[in-house]
C-alpha cells in the first residue's frame, strides 16, 4: 500500500474550488443586495464615494420597482446557488444517496 | 464470542472520549460566530450539538479507515486485545482533559491515535502498527491539512474583501454575519461526520478484537447512534476555554473573515471525510483562522499564541502515546493491572476536573496571559465598553470645566471670595 498523493491533491483542489466558489457567489449576492438598497434610496453615495444618509422619501414605493426588483432577485439567485452548492456537497458525501 | 466485561468498559470509555471530543471541539465551529456576534453562545452551542448529531449519521468512511487497517488485527497481523484499546483510550482522554484545562485547541483525533499507537506498541510490539496506513491516514494529513486550510481560507478572505470592496456600496459586510450562521453550521456538520466516526471506529475495532464482529463487517448501527448522542451531548456542554482562545487569541475576527474561514474549514473537512482521511478538525479550523487573519490587510496575528497552538499539535501524538504506553504496560499484569489502570485513569480525570472547578476559567489557561487583554467580547459588548469609557471621559471633562468656570467666576467677583 503506497501513499496516495493523488487523494491529497484531490482534497486540496476540491477545497479550494468549493470554498472560493461559495464565498465569491455569496459576496456577489451581498453586493447585488446593497446595490438594490442604494437604488431604492436606503443610502446615498456622495461624490467622494462616502456614504450619505437615506434619501428623503425612503422607503418610497417608486424605488421598489424595475431595477431594484431585478437586483434583488439576482442577489437572491446568488444565495440560492450557494445553498444548492452546499446541499450538493452533502449529497456527494452521503453514501445512502448513491 | 459474547461481549465481555472488558468490552463494555472499553465502549463506556470510548463514549466518554467522544463526549470530551465534543466539548473540546465546539470551539472549532462556534468560536468565530460567537466572537463576531453572529450567534448568541447558547444558541450557537445548541445548533452545533444538533448538527453534530445529524453529521454523525451521514457517513462512515473515516470509521472504516480507523477500524480497518491502522492497527494490524486478525490472522494476518498481531491480534490486539480490548485491554490495549482500553489503555489507549485512557491516554487519549487524559491528554484531552489536560489540553482543555489549558485552553489549547489540540487535536482530539491525534490524542486518540497517539493513545492507541502507544498502547499497541507496548502491548504487542512494534510490528502491530501499520505504519504505512499511519502515515497516509494520520501523519501526512496532520501536516498538510492546516496548510491547505490556511491557504484556502486566505484566498477566500481575499476574494470576499475584493468583491465587497468599499466605499462604493455601503454596509454589505453585515450580510456575512448572516452567512456565518450557515457556514458555522456546516462546520458542525462536518465535525460530526469526521470526529464522531473516530469513536465509532474505535468501538468497531474493539468489537473486532474481541471477536464479537467479523473484521470485514462495517460499523453497526447501535454504535453509530451511541456515538452520535455522546458527541452531541459533549458539544452542548461546550468548551468555553478553547472558544476564547480561538475566538480572539489568534487574531481579531470580523464577520467577513469568519465567513471565509468557516467556508474553507467545512470544504476541507468534508472533502477529506469523503475520502476517509481522519484529519483533525481542530487543526483545520485553526489553520483557517490563521489564513483569514493573513487575508485581511491590517489585521494582526498573535504569533505567540499561534506558536503555542502549533507546539501543542506536535506534542499531542507523542504525549498521549506515552500515557497510552504506560497504561498498556500496567494492563499487562492481567485483571489487577486493568483495575489499577481504570482506578488511576478515573482519579486523574476526576482530579483534572476538580482542578478546573477550583480555578474558574477566567484565570485558567496558560496562554491566558496573551489572551487576557482581549478576552472574547462580542462586537456589541466592545462597542458598549467604548461608549461607556467615552461617556466617563466626557463627564470628567465636564466636571473639570464647570469647576474651572466656577473658580473664574468667583475670581471675577468684586471683593474676591466671600
Amino acid at each position: 500500500m503506497g501513499i496516495d498523493w493523488f487523494a491529497f491533491l484531490t482534497v486540496a483542489v476540491v477545497a479550494v474550488v468549493a470554498s472560493c466558489f461559495v464565498v465569491s457567489v455569496y459576496s456577489v449576492g451581498l453586493r447585488f443586495w446593497s446595490a438594490a438598497d442604494t437604488r431604492a434610496g436606503k443610502f446615498t453615495v456622495k461624490d467622494d464615494g462616502t456614504i450619505g444618509p437615506a434619501t428623503a422619501g425612503f422607503p418610497n414605493p417608486a424605488g421598489s420597482t424595475g431595477a431594484v426588483r431585478g437586483l434583488r432577485s439576482l442577489a437572491i439567485a446568488c444565495f440560492v446557488v450557494c445553498a444548492a452548492t452546499v446541499l450538493y456537497g452533502i449529497y456527494l458525501i452521503v453514501p445512502q444517496f448513491h | 464470542m459474547d461481549i465481555t466485561l472488558i468490552v463494555v468498559l472499553v465502549i463506556a470509555l470510548a463514549l466518554f472520549f467522544d463526549f470530551t471530543n465534543g466539548f473540546h471541539d465546539t470551539a472549532n465551529a462556534m468560536a468565530t460566530p460567537i466572537a463576531t456576534g453572529a450567534m448568541k453562545p447558547k444558541v450557537a452551542v445548541t445548533v452545533a450539538a444538533v448538527l453534530n448529531l445529524v453529521g454523525a449519521f451521514l457517513s462512515t468512511a473515516v470509521a472504516t479507515s480507523i477500524s480497518h487497517g491502522l492497527i494490524n488485527e486478525g490472522p494476518g497481523g498481531v491480534a490486539i486485545s480490548p485491554e490495549m484499546i482500553f489503555a489507549g483510550l485512557i491516554g487519549a482522554v487524559v491528554w484531552n482533559m489536560i489540553t482543555w484545562l489549558r485552553g489549547l485547541p489540540s487535536s482530539s483525533s491525534h490524542a486518540l491515535f497517539g493513545g492507541l499507537i502507544g498502547a499497541a506498541i507496548v502491548g504487542a510490539g512494534f510490528q502491530s502498527v501499520n505504519y504505512v496506513a499511519l502515515m497516509t491516514v494520520v501523519i501526512i494529513p496532520a501536516f498538510l491539512s492546516p496548510v491547505i486550510a490556511a491557504f484556502v481560507s486566505f484566498l477566500s478572505t481575499r476574494i470576499a474583501y475584493r468583491i465587497t470592496r468599499r466605499p462604493v456600496f455601503p454596509n454589505e459586510r453585515g450580510g456575512f454575519r448572516v452567512g456565518q450562521i450557515f457556514t458555522s453550521s456546516m462546520v458542525s456538520l462536518a465535525h460530526g461526520t469526521n470526529d464522531a466516526q473516530k469513536t465509532m471506529g474505535v468501538i468497531t475495532l474493539t468489537l473486532i478484537a474481541s471477536g464479537a464482529q467479523s473484521s470485514n463487517q462495517g460499523v453497526q448501527f447501535w454504535v453509530v447512534i451511541a456515538c452520535a448522542l455522546a458527541i452531541a451531548l459533549g458539544t452542548y456542554t461546550g468548551g468555553w476555554r478553547i472558544i476564547r482562545t480561538l475566538g480572539s487569541g489568534i487574531t481579531e475576527i470580523r464577520a467577513t473573515q469568519g465567513f471565509a474561514a468557516e467556508a474553507s474549514t467545512a470544504a476541507t473537512i468534508l472533502a477529506s471525510s469523503h475520502l476517509g482521511f481522519a484529519l483533525s478538525t481542530t487543526q483545520v479550523s485553526s489553520g483557517s483562522i490563521i489564513g483569514a487573519g493573513l487575508g485581511r490587510r491590517g489585521s494582526k496575528i498573535q504569533w505567540s499564541t499561534a506558536g503555542k497552538i502549533v507546539i501543542a499539535w506536535f506534542i499531542t501524538l507523542p504525549a498521549s502515546a506515552a500515557v497510552g504506553a504506560v497504561a498498556s504496560g500496567i494492563a499487562r499484569f492481567g485483571v489487577v493491572g486493568l483495575v489499577l489502570d481504570a482506578v488511576i485513569g478515573g482519579v486523574v480525570i476526576l482530579g483534572l476536573y476538580l482542578w478546573s472547578l477550583r480555578k474558574p476559567h477566567e484565570q485558567a489557561s496558560a496562554i491566558e496571559v496573551d489572551v487576557a487583554a482581549n478576552a472574547v467580547y462580542t462586537r456589541k459588548e466592545l462597542r458598549d465598553l467604548q461608549r461607556k469609557k467615552r461617556a466617563e471621559n466626557v463627564a470628567a471633562r465636564r466636571a473639570e470645566l464647570s469647576r474651572e468656570r466656577t473658580l473664574r467666576r468667583m475670581g471675577a467677583r468684586k471683593g474676591g471670595r466671600r
